[in-house]
């Protein structure tokens, strides 16, 4: 029994009402005390956080982490070290791999590299069709039981609705999770916002409905089949409406967006800036509003990272030639963070769109501070300024666009079941 | 609470983000003068003046039994073309050559790249050769904008099309054809015909009569080349040819691609003609002293009537003519503003830091 004290700390309550100068202890990797200064228990190892906020460890519902196969990009060790960096304590891996996830070797393979890194808990996303090709199912309850959290096609649209119903029919049986970034394989293929920027500059267009056709089709079909469906990704305003409209109707769907999304607009593309080609692409200002309001309300349940990790090869090419994505786990609290101060959104709404949020989504036990949970954990000093330097990037993917912009709130330790895997106190 | 209109309302932004690492304007040296020639967007009107009075003086020199100037001496162009072209490369190593440049042609889709040379990688190995400017035509839109923020101080770059983008040198051929038939633009109508989604010299060209002061640009085309929203560009977007000529004094046809067939863009090449053709009978809706415009290479029976084409009035060849002063004029200022500036930072080295 080694027991851990973090004193001195302030965190938000299941009610979401702040606690001052409180007390989490955990033991044995799970939290087993949760109250204020007085009550103190007696514990081996005592953690000052100097008042600063104490927050259940992030979960990141969907990153790209290249390995196997892309490991000239990224290693699961490299963005591991970045996410736990982040204050990540979970983090959703994408099936686009070489093997792609979609054989239990390979999720055995990701857990045990995840084992031999840093220590943030990887959960796989097992491939929804084998080989990602859009036409068989893979075999969802056999990726099930070898770890893999939820299932989803990557950035590969289903084609063909028969199979697409299928796999939601099959999965449903199964209380499987899906995750599906709703993209009509017809109309996407463009590389930047079909609107203003890209008609004056002349970049083919990806129209919003190349997102909301998807959209209406996959919510109909969740309707008819009862599937568990996870909407990753949006990024248009009509998008966060019809996932509004669909959960008034007691259809069972959940939403994420990427945290890019909820910052760069198309006005961000207007330089032909490669960092800022990303899939789905940046949208109008309109729709970056509808996307921080969709947060707000909760009509999205969670923020992820949408990490895409690229060798800068990738990226110095143009515009269109470029490969889409960006880096984005070395700056996704410092995001987080600035999106509190950019609009009217709580710390405590946006603390829950990365913990509470998807776990719920996922029926995941952590992402609270409650005795009981899992002791992921991360301290914040949510007063620290700092501008972001792709010097100081974690990541090996270095295509992040956010050089010199300043941000604020800083990790100062990330505890995983209870062992601390990044720390900036010596 | 996810209702559409006015849902940014209470999220009120604090303060702008834009990009910190935006660069304000790579075609422009610090006191603001063109160094690279990529786009005629955001371009000041006597930047543009000063061009066409520079090709006004380029004329004379063409028209001269000995046609050369040595305003580029001992400078070498090299004329990388990613994109098959031969009558916009022709005019530009002519222009060179008539600057007393030494000209280097690269026909970059059989060599480089299908060995496997990044694009990067090709520019490094020209600028070792010590090129002093590149003219790029590259399929993708913002390709001279990417080589031009990847070379070396000294190296002008010159875009001769950048996918849909931008074909800044032949708009301003373009502008020199009116502005020698014409005269002033601020009176005039100018219709330009065509698939206008598709198209860089569309695009340049409705920048550059915006900024010189064109009194009323018409774009028309179906609705699938050319979308409500490029009336953000600053033209009049029509549907109907006949109604849209009814006045006009230059009329600009464009080149159409035959695959926007096979891509459900259109119908037929007979319905486009029918609907979009610029023939004589619809050319007698604009006023009698029309001129009819074509970056060319025409379409006949297609875009245009043979009859138009060659007919009197039409300035078609003439635009190729003047396309070679234009050039000239256009890389010989550039390179004088690349060598200003750099003395100029020469001769006060602590400015810079």
């Amino acid at each position: 029994m080694s027991s851990t004290s973090i004193v001195n700390c302030r965190y938000f309550d299941a009610e979401q009402k702040e606690v001052q100068q409180g007390t989490v202890q955990y033991t044995d990797g799970l939290i087993t005390h949760v109250g204020n200064s007085n009550d103190q228990p007696s514990s081996e190892h005592t953690i000052d956080a100097g008042n600063h906020l104490l927050l259940p460890g992030l979960i990141d519902c969907y990153a790209r982490l290249r390995e196997p196969g892309f490991e000239k990009a990224a290693t699961i060790a490299s963005e591991t070290l970045a996410a736990a960096k982040n204050g990540i304590t979970t983090l959703f891996c994408s099936p686009d791999t070489d093997p792609i996830i979609d054989e239990p070797g390979t999720v055995e393979l990701i857990k045990r590299r995840a084992a031999a890194a840093i220590g943030v808990k990887v959960l796989p996303i097992g491939a929804l069709t084998s080989g990602l090709a859009g036409e068989h199912l893979s075999e969802m309850q056999i990726l099930f039981d070898s770890g893999c959290i939820a299932f989803s096609n990557g950035d590969n649209p289903i084609s063909d609705n028969q199979v697409l119903r299928r796999v939601m029919e099959y999965s449903a049986g199964f209380n499987l999770h899906l995750i599906i970034a709703p993209q009509d394989p017809w109309l996407s293929g463009g590389v930047a916002h079909e609107g203003s920027v890209s008609l004056r500059l002349g970049m083919p267009g990806i129209p919003s409905a190349a997102e909301t056709v998807a959209l209406s089709q996959l919510i109909e079909l969740c309707y008819q089949t009862g599937a568990k469906v996870h909407f990753s990704r949006l990024s248009t305003q009509r998008g966060v409406n019809l996932v509004s409209q669909a959960k008034k109707d007691n259809i069972a769907v959940t939403a994420d967006v990427g945290i890019d999304h909820l910052f760069l607009t198309e006005m961000d593309t207007s330089d032909f800036n490669s960092f800022c080609h990303a899939s789905p692409p940046f949208r109008s200002y309109q729709d970056r509003e509808a996307l921080r309001e969709g947060i707000a309300s909760g009509v999205l349940d969670a923020i992820c990272s949408n990490h895409a990790p690229h060798e800068l090869d990738a990226k110095l090419l143009p515009f269109a030639e470029s490969q889409p994505g960006l880096s984005s786990l070395d700056s996704f609290t410092g995001l987080l963070f600035k999106l509190s101060e950019e609009t009217d959104i709580s710390v405590q709404t946006l603390i829950e769109r990365v913990t509470a949020g998807p776990a719920r989504c996922f029926g995941l036990p952590q992402g609270k501070i409650e005795v009981g949970a899992p002791a992921d954990l991360c301290i914040i000093d949510a007063e620290s300024d700092w501008e972001f330097s792709p010097d100081n990037m974690l990541s090996s993917g270095k295509n992040n666009p956010y050089a010199g912009w300043d941000f604020r709130g800083q990790v100062e330790l990330t505890v995983v079941n209870g062992k601390t895997i990044y720390t900036t106190s010596s | 609470m996810t209702n559409t209109q006015d849902s940014g309302a209470h999220l009120a932004i604090k303060k702008p983000d834009t990009m910190k690492s935006h660069q304000s304007d790579i075609q422009l040296t610090e006191s603001g003068e063109i160094k690279h020639f990529l786009t005629i967007e955001g371009l000041k009107r006597e930047r543009l003046v000063e061009i066409l009075d520079t090709a006004e003086s380029f004329v004379g020199v063409n028209d001269k039994a000995a046609k050369k100037v040595p305003l580029l001496r001992g400078k070498t162009v090299a004329n990388l073309f990613f994109e098959n072209s031969t009558r916009t490369r022709t005019t530009f190593e002519l222009a060179a050559k008539r600057l007393s440049a030494d000209v280097l042609n690269i026909n970059v889709n059989v060599s480089a790249v299908t060995k496997g040379e990044t694009l990067l990688d090709t520019l490094r190995n020209l600028q070792a050769m010590q090129c002093d400017m590149f003219v790029v035509r590259h399929s993708s839109s913002g390709a001279a904008h990417f080589i031009a923020s990847h070379v070396e101080p000294h190296i002008g770059v010159i875009n001769a099309g950048d996918g849909q983008h931008s074909h800044p040198t032949q708009a301003v051929l373009d502008m020199f054809a009116i502005r020698r038939n014409k005269g002033d633009f601020a009176n005039l109508k100018v219709v330009i015909v065509g698939d206008i989604l598709h198209s860089r010299v569309a695009r340049s060209q409705i920048h550059a009569l915006n900024i010189l002061g064109c009194g009323n640009i018409t774009a028309v085309g179906p609705k699938t080349l050319l979308p409500q929203q490029m009336q953000e560009l600053g033209v009049h977007v029509r549907h109907d040819l006949d109604d849209a000529l009814v006045g006009a004094d230059v009329v600009i046809g464009l080149r159409l691609q035959k695959e926007r067939m096979r891509s459900a863009l259109l119908s037929t090449e007979d319905e486009y003609y029918r609907s979009f053709g610029l023939t004589e009978r619809r050319m007698q809706l604009a006023k009698p002293d029309a001129i009819v415009m074509h970056p060319g290479p025409t379409n006949r029976g297609v875009e245009i009537e043979a009859s138009v084409a060659d007919g009197p009035q039409s300035i078609i060849l003439e635009q190729v003519t003047g396309g070679i002063a234009v050039r000239m004029a256009i890389m010989s200022i550039t390179m004088g503003n690349i060598e200003r500036s750099l003395a100029e930072a020469h001769a006060k080295p602590e400015a810079r830091s």
